[in-house]
């Protein structure tokens, strides 16, 4: 994201945003400060950083459905790492238009650096479950 | 009849939790009774991460965190029965179980574990008027109808409701290339979590009524549109407010009811305050030797709670049956044996409901919900005047379980724990 937009994001003098990093969602407090942007109301060190990144570049773990050739059913998949928010539909639509062929393991890897985020698309469950 | 030492009904996050910590507890003849063809009970649908966060130190999808209890329950060779429906449950602690190989089966139990979940409030719980064509269905059917067989059940979408199965759905559903056109709640807040109102609705720009309803179902086979109008302080419509949504399909994420038809069915003692069964702080309910825990004593927010729960009926059902429960004991005591919980201001109801007051635990961990938001607020335990723990909290909202922690030491002389909210109301 470039320069331009992470100053409209705070263009306000605080800005309110609630961590997404655990389920505790702490209510954070940003402040653009000479240093750069100070996060305030975080309760582990994990809130700062995703305070920062928030602010410049949000990152979000994708989760998807990957259709499987040889299978009725679909595997449900995951990013290995966050990739960013303004990527999610460029990577969304690679996960669907990719259809890997059946077996499916647990922890395969069915794409390698998704779109260029460095992610990789892994499955989460093996193909034809019994449910 | 078939007899085991400790019959766990529900192979979910709570069942699959509280057999394996039985085991490492030293109880060697467990049976988990499973009515689906699966271990991992509502996990198996839950694709999205944000689960395993306390109880791993991972971020987890649901499907992965289903899969470590299952693997943990295959390597310690504990038994299960999947299409295993459980038909009847008596206070003589037998079961009747119906699956397809066996046909009926009768099982007497030293001790049960209770952990059947939860399922979703319906339309006609909220009672919405209107047509009844198809189109119509809770989030977690849609999630299941998604997620496990692959079917998308409609592109343009309004969920009525902001619990977070709907949220969830909501962003999946945008993320599959559907509209979501609205979200209508009939209250001020959300019901769901705030990471989730932020990750799954706000991110993607979707609208959200507060203070709404959805006052009429269009459509004749199929859902065509919905009407949606605001509601006064008392959650009645406003005659002339309504205004037409075109959609396909109407989710529905309006809460969860703890599923304890085999609790009431056995006369255990059932509180009304949070639909699940009466326990003791070891989870015992009014039936010695039967534990509750998860989503069938009370609603969680988390399965990461909802297994620290769950492993704790375990240890306590492993006591139990190995002869070193105390409570079991003193269940049977004198009432005022019990010092009992009560919801003061701003309280939901409060698990557990009462603490023994020999109780052999170092300390009480107390869950309930806030009955509305605050903001910079205060929660206090009182035993008459004398106040017996507080703790600070930043922000409370109905959709975040309070979860407090007290020494015993500090609740053996009180002659009641009551919890109460002072804080600015928001």
């Amino acid at each position: 994201m470039t320069e331009e937009k992470t100053a409209l994001t705070i263009s306000q003098e605080q800005k309110e945003l609630v961590c997404i990093v655990c389920p505790r969602g702490c209510l954070l407090t940003a402040e653009q400060t000479e240093q750069g942007i100070e996060i305030k109301g975080n309760f582990c060190p994990r809130g700062r950083e995703y305070g920062q990144q928030e602010l410049t570049n949000p990152m979000r773990v994708l989760t998807a459905l990957m259709r499987i050739q040889g299978s009725e059913k679909p595997v449900s998949v995951r990013t290995d790492l966050p990739v960013p928010k303004a990527k999610l539909f460029e990577c969304a639509a690679e996960i669907y238009r990719t259809h890997p062929s059946a077996p499916v393991r647990r922890g395969d890897i069915l794409i390698r650096n998704l779109c260029g985020t460095g992610s990789n698309v892994v499955a989460t469950r093996d193909s034809n479950p019994d449910f | 009849m078939k007899e085991v030492n400790l019959v766990v009904i529900g192979g979910g996050a709570a069942g699959m939790a509280a057999a394996v910590s039985a085991r490492r507890s030293g109880v060697q003849d467990i049976l988990i009774l499973e009515r689906n063809p699966s271990l991992g009970g509502v996990l198996q649908q839950c694709i999205h991460n944000g689960f395993g966060l306390h109880r791993f130190g991972d971020d987890l999808t649901g499907v992965e965190f289903a899969a470590r209890y299952a693997d943990m329950v295959k390597e310690m060779g504990i038994p299960y029965l999947l299409n295993t429906f459980v038909i009847a449950l008596n206070p003589d602690k037998t079961i009747t179980a119906v699956n397809p190989e066996e046909g009926l089966m009768e099982i007497k139990a030293g001790s049960i574990v209770l952990a059947m979940g939860c399922r979703e409030r319906s339309r006609n719980a909220l009672l919405i008027p209107g047509a009844r064509g198809a189109g119509i269905m809770t989030a977690g059917t849609a999630q299941r109808y998604l997620n496990l067989d692959g079917y998308l059940p409609g592109k343009k979408i309004v969920i009525v409701g902001s619990g977070d199965i709907g949220l969830i759905m909501a962003r999946q559903f945008v993320l599959e290339g559907c509209e979501v056109a609205a979200v209508v709640e009939i209250m001020p807040w959300s019901g769901g979590l705030p990471r989730n109102m932020k990750q799954c609705i706000e991110d993607f720009g979707i609208p959200v009524y507060y203070n709404s309803i959805i006052s009429e179902i269009r459509g004749k086979e199929r859902v065509s549109s919905v009407l949606v109008g605001r509601v006064d302080e008392h959650r009645r419509l406003i005659p002339g407010t309504e205004f037409e949504i075109a959609c396909d399909t109407l989710l529905i994420s309006a809460g969860l009811i703890p599923e304890n038809e085999l609790t009431d069915q056995a006369g255990i003692t059932m509180s009304g305050a949070t639909k699940g069964a009466e326990v003791s702080e070891n989870l015992e309910t009014s039936i010695s030797g039967v534990f509750s825990c998860g989503n069938v004593l009370h609603v969680h927010d988390l399965v990461d709670f909802v297994s620290e729960e769950a492993e704790e009926a375990g240890r306590n059902a492993a006591a139990y049956l190995l002869g070193q429960a105390p409570s079991a004991k003193d269940l049977t005591s004198p009432a005022d044996d019990r010092i009992p919980t009560v919801s003061g201001d701003g309280v939901g109801g409060i698990v557990p409901q009462y603490v023994c007051r020999g109780t052999s635990k170092k300390e009480v961990t107390f869950m309930f919900r806030p009955r509305s938001r605050w903001r910079d607020a205060v929660i206090r335990a009182f035993s008459g005047s004398d106040e017996l723990f507080s703790k600070k909290a930043v922000a409370l909202t109905p959709g975040e379980m309070c979860r407090l922690t007290i020494p015993a030491e500090k609740l053996r002389a009180a002659s009641e724990i009551r919890f109460s909210i002072e804080g600015t109301a928001v």
